[in-house]
């Protein structure tokens, strides 16, 4: 090993705190530039925490209560039109109640 | 089984419940409906969508119910690029129904003039779901008659079988039907028709549904003279005019009535440009055509041979 290389303590020091300098510089600029790309990403595309309409299109379909609220905050895609999940049949009976337009 | 029937939201209310308290249901039903009017009304002057009509493009704080009420309308303008669309309401008061219907019709309205424009669509509305406001530009007025009312047969129905108990339950609010818990032996039966007054022992199409909904839209309903000429409730976004698309009536089977309204809506108004798409939703439908025919799409319980519209 070479002598020649080897730092004083005062010089791991003053190395130490450079680090340090350059390490808040750093994180303060990224901290900065996921700011700058939240505000354009905010600002291209609907459905930012202000709502827009495009927040109807991403609206929970978590089962409502009887009140019509919703017990969950998540958000998801367009919900699909589901068909019923047993096929209607033909029968003999007699009606009970009509479908019908109103 | 037992069965209720009252009038609410300006339609017939029918409740059957099997092996049930039905008292119970009733009472259940009677108050989803009531929250659901006063918050979606159009015609109530103290409803929270009418004062939200009239706040101008300011946010507006609305509760659960209407939120709910306004997310479901967008997601079914989503769901049928607009062919279903709430921000018809200005429309459907320049054509003269801006009053519960049973006072639209009997308005000597024949004379007064009438108007015809296209929505604003229905991506102007804002939401804010964390602060649950709602924002309408001024101008632009919601109409929710069409996917409200399949909405509150769906909350109806959960509210009827919390109360009822263990058995099974259906809700009908004018022909928009939802079913909910175990089903009769054979299924709930049901009689298709044009219009939701026929008696449900008449002539016709009986289908027994064993879950989610049945919706039906008809021009052949819902009808006033304006200006003169006949008009109907079933308005096309694009033109603000009555639609006349290749069916005049549109039953729909699907998971849930607000699904089952919403295709039944766009079919009426797309007309047979909206065909594909129907195909391809996997649903069961019924379809009139305006000379009367029948067509069916899916699995549509097969039609006895004769059987008319």
């Amino acid at each position: 090993m070479n002598s020649a290389n080897r730092t004083t303590p005062l010089e791991r020091d003053r190395a130490i705190r450079r680090l340090r300098t350059i390490t808040v510089g750093t994180t303060l600029a990224a901290i900065a530039a996921a700011g700058a790309f939240g505000t354009i990403a905010a600002a291209t595309f609907s459905g930012s925490s202000t709502g827009t309409s495009a927040d109807a299109g991403t609206t929970t379909t978590t089962p409502a209560t009887t009140d019509g609220s919703t017990t969950s905050d998540a958000t998801q895609a367009t919900p699909t039109i589901q068909p019923a999940a047993t096929a209607a049949t033909t029968t003999m009976a007699h009606g009970q109640v009509t479908t019908g337009g109103s | 089984m037992a069965g209720l029937s009252w009038r609410a939201l300006g339609t017939r209310v029918d409740l059957l419940v099997d092996e049930g308290d039905i008292d119970a249901a009733g009472q259940a039903v009677a108050a989803v409906l009531a929250a659901v009017d006063q918050a979606c009304s159009r015609f109530r002057t103290d409803s929270e969508l009418t004062a939200l009509n009239a706040a101008a493009g300011r946010p507006t704080r609305v509760s659960a119910l209407l939120f709910r009420a306004i997310s479901a309308a967008l997601v079914a303008a989503e769901q049928t690029a607009g062919l279903v669309d709430p921000t018809i309401g200005r429309s459907m008061r320049l054509v003269g129904y801006d009053l519960d219907f049973s006072q639209v019709a009997d308005l000597p309205a024949a004379a007064a003039p009438i108007r015809f424009e296209s929505v604003a669509g229905w991506r102007v509305v804002d939401l804010d779901r964390r602060a649950r406001t709602v924002r309408v530009p001024a101008g632009v007025e919601l109409d929710l008659g069409s996917t409200g009312k399949a909405l509150a047969a769906d909350l109806a129905v959960l509210a009827a079988i919390d109360a009822a108990g263990p058995g099974g339950a259906l809700v009908s609010l004018g022909g928009d039907i939802a079913v909910a818990g175990r089903a009769p032996e054979g299924g709930w039966p049901i009689l298709v028709a044009e219009n939701s007054e026929v008696p449900a022992d008449g002539c016709g199409q009986v289908i027994a549904l064993h879950d989610g909904a049945v919706a039906t839209s008809s021009t052949t309903v819902r009808r006033w003279l304006r200006a003169g000429r006949p008009v109907h409730h079933l308005l096309d976004p694009r033109t603000g005019r009555p639609a006349e698309g290749r069916w005049r009536t549109a039953s729909v089977i699907a998971a849930t009535c607000l699904d089952a309204n919403t295709v039944a809506t766009a079919a009426i108004v797309g007309g047979a440009a909206a065909n594909d798409w129907l195909t391809g939703l996997g649903v069961a439908a019924r379809l009139v055509t305006a000379d009367g025919s029948l067509e069916t799409v899916g699995l549509w319980p097969a039609l006895a041979p004769g059987v008319a519209a």
